[in-house]
This record gives C-alpha cells, sequence and structure tokens, in this order.
C-alpha cells in the first residue's frame, strides 16, 4: 500500500511537471501546422505483410500524388513484396483510418523509390509536374526550411521540421541533406517546401550523427512517374528489372572508379593502390610500439555508400585494405607465422546463403612488377539476378623474410569483367618501393609516405561509424 | 578311447576362461549336479550334451533333447562332428573340444621391446609432449612472454594429457592388473608429436610446391593420427584380436572422415577443411616458381562458368 501511494506520488509529480513543461513550450510553428492539416489526407502508412499469417513484417510511409491513386514511397519499404511476390503482399492505411492493399508498379533500386497504386484518389496537394510541363520543381535554397512527414515508429502521422543542406556527394547518385529528424517509419514519405511544393522523399538518417538525414531528390521520383502509367499491369516479376538496373549502376560506378587509375602510396617497402575520392574514403594506422616485436601500419579505404535491395543484400560497394608489417624482434619463422595468422580467414564459402552461390576461388603465387606473392582471388554470382558477382581478392607478399604485405580488395555486384578489370588493376599498382626508385623514379604527386597517411585508433573507428547510414 | 581330451569353457572376448582335461569318454555336460561338466547357465538344460566318439572314431557333441540345443557359427543342431577350431554354444556358455595332439601354433618371435614401458618410458613421454608444447608456444609468441606464462600453458597441456593416459590406464588396470601407465603415455606423446611434424611439413610442403591440398585438408591426417593412437593404445590393453581391433578402428577412421567430408560439403559446398593455403613462410621455403598475371587472369576467367553453374533460381529451397 505504501508502495502505490508512492507510485501516486510519483506520477502525480511528473503530470504535475509535464503541465508545467507544456505551459512553457513554444507554440508550434504556424507553418508546420498549416502543412500537416493539408497535407495529412494523402499520406499513408505501408504494411508489408506476410501471405500466411498477416504478420507485419516492415512499415513505411507513402503519399499520393495528385488526384490519382499512384503513390511514392521508398522501394526498401516494399522490398520483400517486389522480390518475394508469392510470400508476401502490401496494405495502406490513411490518416482517416481507411485501409485497402496496395500493388507495386514500378521500382528504382538505384535511388530507393518505387510507384504503388493503391484503391483511394490523391486530393491533389502533393504535386509532381511531368518532366516537359512548365510547372518546375522547386529550387532549394541552403538553409531553407523543409518539412518531412511521415510514420515514426509506427506511431502516428507526423511532421518534423529541419533545413536544407545541400547535396551529399558520397554514393553516385544525388541525396538531398536534410538537417531535421527522420526516425524509422517516416521512409517513403514526402519532404516539402513551406509552400507546400514536394522536395524530395525521406529515405535514412545517420546513425552516428545527430538529425543528419537525406531525401531522395523529388526529380527521380518525377522521372519514375513518368515511366509508369496509371493503368499499368503491375510487372510479375521485378527481379530482371533490378538486375537490369544494378548493372545499369556498375557501368556508371566502375566508370567513375576507373576514370583515372589507382592513387599509389607508400607502405613500408611496398608501393600499393588506393582510390580515394568524393564516394570512397581511406583511413590509416600504425603500431611501433617500442616492447612490439613487429611494426605495423595500414591504409584501408571504403565506399561509403550501397544499394539496398533486401535485409541480406546490399550490394554496388567496394572497399581495400592494406596492411605492412616489418618484423623487429622475431625470428624468420615466428615471423612468418604471424604473417600465417593474419592471412587466415579473410575468405569464406556458404553452400546455404539464398543470394550468393559459394565461391568459386583460384589460389597461386604470382610474380608481378618487381613482387612475389601469394594470390587468393573468388567470384560469386547473384542467384537472382543473371550478370552480377562478388568479388574478393587477397595477396600476401612471399619475397621478404622480414616484412609482409596483405592486401585485399573487396567488389560487390559488379558485371564479371569490370571485376576483373578491377582485380588486374589493382593487382598491377602492387610493387616493391625500391624496385621503382631505382628503376622507374616516383612521381612527386605519389611520394605520400605512409606516416602521414596514419591516423590514431579513434579515427580508424570513426571510419566503420560513419558508414552506418540507416534506412528509415 | 586311448588319448586325454581338453573341454575349455571359452569368455565372450575369446580367452580360455576354464579347462578340463578328461581320460575317458563320454563326458556329460550339462547345469545337474551328476555332470562332468556343470554349466552355471540357466540356458543350459539339467543334461544338455555328450561328447563321444561315433563309430567312426571321431570325437561328436550330441544334443541330449535340449530346448535350446547346440549352435555353432549360428547353426543349430543336435548332433556336431567335433571340429577343434569350434566354438560350440550350449545355452549362454560357449566349449571348444580338442583332443592332446591338437596342433598348436608355432612359437612367435617376441618383438616387443619392454624397455618402452614403465617408468622409462613415462620419463621419455613427458619429455616430448614438453619440447612440443613448448615449440608450439615459442613458434607463436608474438609479444614477449615469460617463463612462468610457458610453463602455465605446459601444466595445463600436461594436465589434459594426463587425464587421456589416466583412463586408459585405469582400464589397463581393469582388464589386466596392470596399469601400463609409462607404455600409454609413450603412446599419446607419439601421438602429440607426430600430429607436430605433420602439421609443419605438411605446411611447409605446401608452401614449398604449391600442393594446396596439403594445406587445405587438415581433419584427415589428424582423425589418422588419432585412430593410431586409440589402436595402440588398445593393443596395449592386451587385447588379442588385434584385426578385428585393426577392423574396428579403420572403419571408425573411415567414419570420422566421411562425416569431415559431408559438413565440410553442406557448410562450405567444398570438401576441404580450409578454403585456400594460409601459410606464409620465409622466401627461402619457397622451390616452386610463379605464374604470371595473364596466368591468374585465366584462372579468374574460368571462375564465371563455376559460379555461374551453382546459381540456382529458387536458393531458398
Amino acid at each position: 500500500m505504501k508502495l502505490l501511494s508512492l507510485c501516486l506520488v510519483l506520477i502525480s509529480c511528473c503530470l504535475s511537471s509535464i503541465t508545467f513543461a507544456a505551459n512553457n513550450l513554444p507554440k508550434p510553428s504556424s507553418t508546420a501546422q498549416a502543412l500537416f492539416e493539408q497535407a495529412e489526407k494523402d499520406l499513408l502508412k505501408l504494411r508489408v505483410l506476410t501471405k500466411n499469417g498477416r504478420s507485419q513484417s516492415s512499415v513505411g510511409s507513402a503519399f499520393l500524388i495528385g488526384t490519382g491513386n499512384l503513390a511514392v514511397t521508398n522501394f526498401h519499404v516494399i522490398s520483400q513484396i517486389a522480390l518475394e511476390p508469392e510470400t508476401y503482399f502490401g496494405e495502406y492505411k490513411n490518416t482517416q483510418g481507411e485501409s485497402g492493399d496496395f500493388v507495386v508498379l514500378a521500382v528504382d533500386v538505384l535511388h530507393d523509390l518505387a510507384i504503388v497504386r493503391v484503391t483511394q484518389k490523391g486530393s491533389g496537394f502533393y504535386q509532381i509536374p511531368l518532366p516537359d510541363d512548365k510547372k518546375q520543381l522547386p529550387k532549394l535554397q541552403q538553409g531553407e526550411n523543409l518539412y518531412s512527414l511521415g510514420n515514426p515508429l509506427d506511431l502516428g502521422f507526423s511532421i518534423t521540421e529541419g533545413t536544407y543542406n545541400g547535396l551529399n556527394t558520397r554514393g553516385f547518385s544525388e541525396q538531398y541533406m536534410f538537417t531535421g529528424p527522420v526516425n524509422p517509419g517516416m521512409s517513403g514519405g514526402p519532404n516539402i517546401t513551406a509552400d507546400g511544393e514536394l522536395a524530395g522523399i525521406n529515405v535514412a538518417h545517420r546513425l552516428d550523427g545527430e538529425l543528419v538525414s537525406f531525401l531522395v531528390p523529388a526529380h527521380y521520383a518525377q522521372a519514375l512517374l513518368a515511366k509508369t502509367p496509371v493503368d499499368m499491369e503491375p510487372p510479375t516479376d521485378f527481379k530482371p528489372l533490378i538486375g537490369d538496373q544494378l548493372l545499369e549502376h556498375q557501368k556508371v560506378m566502375f566508370n567513375i572508379l576507373l576514370s583515372k587509375p589507382f592513387e599509389i602510396k607508400e607502405l613500408g617497402d611496398y608501393r600499393v593502390p588506393v582510390r580515394e575520392s568524393d564516394q570512397v574514403r581511406c583511413w590509416g594506422d600504425s603500431e611501433d610500439g617500442t616492447e612490439k616485436k613487429v611494426s605495423s601500419a595500414g591504409i584501408s579505404c571504403s565506399m561509403e555508400s550501397e544499394i539496398f535491395v533486401s535485409d541480406s543484400l546490399q550490394t554496388g560497394h567496394i572497399s581495400m585494405s592494406h596492411s605492412y608489417m616489418r618484423n623487429k624482434k622475431l625470428n624468420a619463422w615466428q615471423f612468418a607465422k604471424l604473417a600465417g595468422q593474419r592471412f587466415a580467414n579473410q575468405v569464406y564459402s556458404s553452400a546455404h546463403s539464398s543470394v550468393l552461390t559459394p565461391a568459386a576461388c583460384t589460389e597461386d603465387f604470382v610474380q608481378l612488377n618487381n613482387l612475389k606473392m601469394r594470390v587468393q582471388v573468388c567470384a560469386e554470382a547473384y542467384h537472382k539476378f543473371t550478370g552480377l558477382y562478388d568479388f574478393t581478392l587477397i595477396t600476401a607478399s612471399s619475397d621478404d623474410a622480414d616484412s609482409s604485405l596483405q592486401s585485399m580488395i573487396n567488389i560487390r555486384g559488379v558485371a564479371y569483367d569490370t571485376g576483373m578489370k578491377l582485380i588486374n588493376e589493382f593487382l598491377q599498382s602492387l610493387s616493391r618501393a625500391e624496385f621503382d626508385k631505382k628503376k622507374a623514379p616516383l612521381e612527386d604527386d605519389t611520394k605520400e609516405d605512409t606516416q602521414n597517411n596514419s591516423s590514431n585508433s579513434s579515427s580508424s573507428a570513426s571510419a566503420n561509424n560513419e558508414k552506418d547510414a540507416h534506412h528509415e | 578311447m586311448n588319448k586325454p581330451i581338453f573341454v575349455e569353457l571359452m569368455t565372450a572376448a575369446g580367452d580360455v576362461a576354464q579347462r578340463f582335461r578328461f581320460d575317458q569318454l563320454p563326458i556329460r555336460i550339462g547345469r545337474a549336479y551328476d555332470n562332468d561338466i556343470i554349466l552355471d547357465d540357466t540356458y543350459a538344460a539339467a543334461h544338455h550334451a555328450i561328447i563321444e566318439l561315433n563309430q567312426l572314431e571321431e570325437l561328436t557333441l550330441r544334443d541330449l533333447g535340449s530346448v535350446n540345443a547346440i549352435k555353432q557359427d549360428h547353426l543349430r543342431d543336435n548332433f556336431f562332428v567335433v571340429n577343434s577350431e569350434a566354438h560350440y554354444r550350449l545355452g549362454h556358455s560357449e566349449l571348444r573340444i580338442r583332443p592332446i595332439d591338437y596342433k598348436i601354433s608355432t612359437e612367435k618371435l617376441d618383438e616387443s621391446d619392454h624397455r618402452w614401458d614403465g617408468w622409462r618410458a613415462a620419463i621419455v613421454a613427458l619429455f616430448i609432449i614438453s619440447i612440443t608444447t613448448l615449440f608450439e608456444q615459442w613458434s607463436t609468441d608474438y609479444q614477449e612472454k615469460n617463463v612462468s606464462q610457458y610453463l602455465l600453458t605446459l601444466v595445463g597441456v600436461l594436465t589434459a594429457v594426463a587425464g587421456w593416459i589416466g583412463s586408459w590406464s585405469l582400464v589397463n588396470r581393469l582388464l589386466s592388473g596392470r596399469t601400463r601407465f609409462g607404455r600409454h603415455a609413450l603412446i599419446a606423446a607419439c601421438g602429440l608429436l607426430i600430429t607436430a611434424i605433420w602439421e609443419t611439413l605438411s605446411s611447409l610442403l605446401a608452401y614449398a610446391f604449391s600442393i594446396e591440398s596439403l594445406a587445405t585438408f587438415t581433419a584427415h591426417p589428424g582423425i589418422f593420427i588419432a585412430a593410431a593412437i586409440i589402436y595402440y593404445h588398445l593393443m596395449s590393453l592386451g587385447l588379442k584380436q588385434s584385426e578385428r581391433i585393426k577392423f574396428y578402428v579403420g572403419g571408425i577412421t573411415l567414419f570420422a572422415s566421411m562425416v569431415v567430408l559431408i559438413q565440410n560439403y553442406q557448410s562450405s559446398h567444398y570438401l576441404r577443411d580450409q578454403l585456400y593455403m594460409d601459410a606464409i613462410y620465409p622466401p627461402a621455403v619457397r622451390m616452386s616458381g610463379e605464374i604470371t598475371l595473364e596466368d591468374l587472369s585465366q584462372d579468374i576467367e574460368g571462375l564465371k562458368e563455376i559460379a555461374d553453374k551453382d546459381r540456382k533460381e529458387h536458393p531458398e529451397d
């Protein structure tokens, strides 16, 4: 009884403090209030359900375009329906609580967009003009207020306020940076200007930042809508379509990546290829503790974006790393054992993957330039997307008893010839530094020392964190 | 009858449990106390069988109307002409019948070296185990470990091996009354040493001559060495059916290898234990040549066909 009365006191205290706080809260922005009043009519909650048991698998948002029955959402909200239509189906609910089934008509995997058809019509609030229409999409200014709508955490329809902060150039396709809250469940919801014009579609936020969110620019939705007739029959199988889009994307991606040769950096006794650009970022580390029996240094580069196809398949990604080790106090046998230990367990083959075939591998000792090395290459095909492959190459130098260079490149979602081309170029760029110094003097711009690339371990850790963009 | 007859009661393992000499026939066998051989066997009849001569002066074994009759190699009958090699089953009791002039096998040459037993063998085993363990420790000592860390590992290994040896010695004691701790210790130590030598040698050979399979099929030599150790432990127990033990141990070895192969295939689609050779050695070890980038590119091109062949329309099934 005493406990119960204590609880009641606590609750009443909380309530009074909430009331007190509410009395002192700033009044809601009148723009947001007015926008939500008009925009909520065409806002939808999308649910992906299993056909067997009707249990919910994912939730997202969507919005009706014009006065028709087509709605725009993110591909990742409805990806299960597109990939496994025999297992999943979609259901929508509007802000008035009316619901019905929806069908997927078109997808744009690269920009994470999809068009669905529902059984109700829009009020005309969200307008996307046709590409050749006189009325154009709004031109955004940095710092301009934008408003995101959606169904955060499936708690109910909401509007959030933030600012437009330019383009995110870390990926291969444009994304707007929106400094405002975009939470899970708001994916596929609209982002509008203060005038009610569509700016973009909510897509993701960064887990390692505060209010760093991303929008798919409205012109991608405009392009997809232009290719989607209102009365079109929904495709029975999206896989060939998605496969074609991924193949097209990898062409663009690797044309950019291979447009110029790899940059060459010195790592101990070796020269190694890296690619640093807007899309691929590199981090270095080195350890040279006096008590350690070896000194080591490393560079790793990783693409900042990848394409979401399903929860188990994110593709269109490349990463590479180099790890150098110099013997200080170990004997040759111990040093070799340590190098072997680091070379082990880097590549796996799975017979059970529903995405990739088991790894088909080849391994040998290769002599290239002035470098002898052990090379292992594995290729895996995508079960559901013809013509797409993953590659992993690992190498270990075999020409020096007191130093070891181990390199790796991992390429996901490429055509076979593109993968081979990248692997060839990567291998050709590996060499011993002193050879080049004697026979082919280094260009000034490639004389970067490894130590200059070195940063402390905290920067490596932040590199990993930065990749954690979360789809909403 | 002019020559003595020996009737031997056998154990299930094929050893003689009791031997009876008879200078005259017939010999009566059964559970009743008026028999010449009294069987303490509830599956034997009071008067179960009789050994006598037939008209051809051959020894015979005849059933006296028992329910279970006489069995020889699963053949149930009421009458047998005695074969000196055969075991006859009366109820649950096994008998062997031999005349005094039975031709025994020739004397075997004693090849066993009894010095490899007792405390001398135990000391050699301790030495081998210690050296092997310390070498393994030293090989992977990438930090500067102190002596106590080496000793701690050594004590751990010795305790584990002592447990193994102790179990075999206990079984030995139960079966033959002798522990033979030194012998079992030496067998276990040799097993550890051979395993360590094989691991190093196979890895070196694989690296030197590009014999990747030596480095990627690692489980089967281990299973074979373990089987050999178990065989020698079993033989040291004093069991006589060496051929039968060989057969069983060989069978279990093959079965274990098969299980490993199936497991590997189911998890990785490959029979080998490791996907690739991960050993790295100093350049001096390497004997074979290197291939060129063009050769490697051809090999990579060949992987496409393999990967494409493994594609499935419904991989979830």
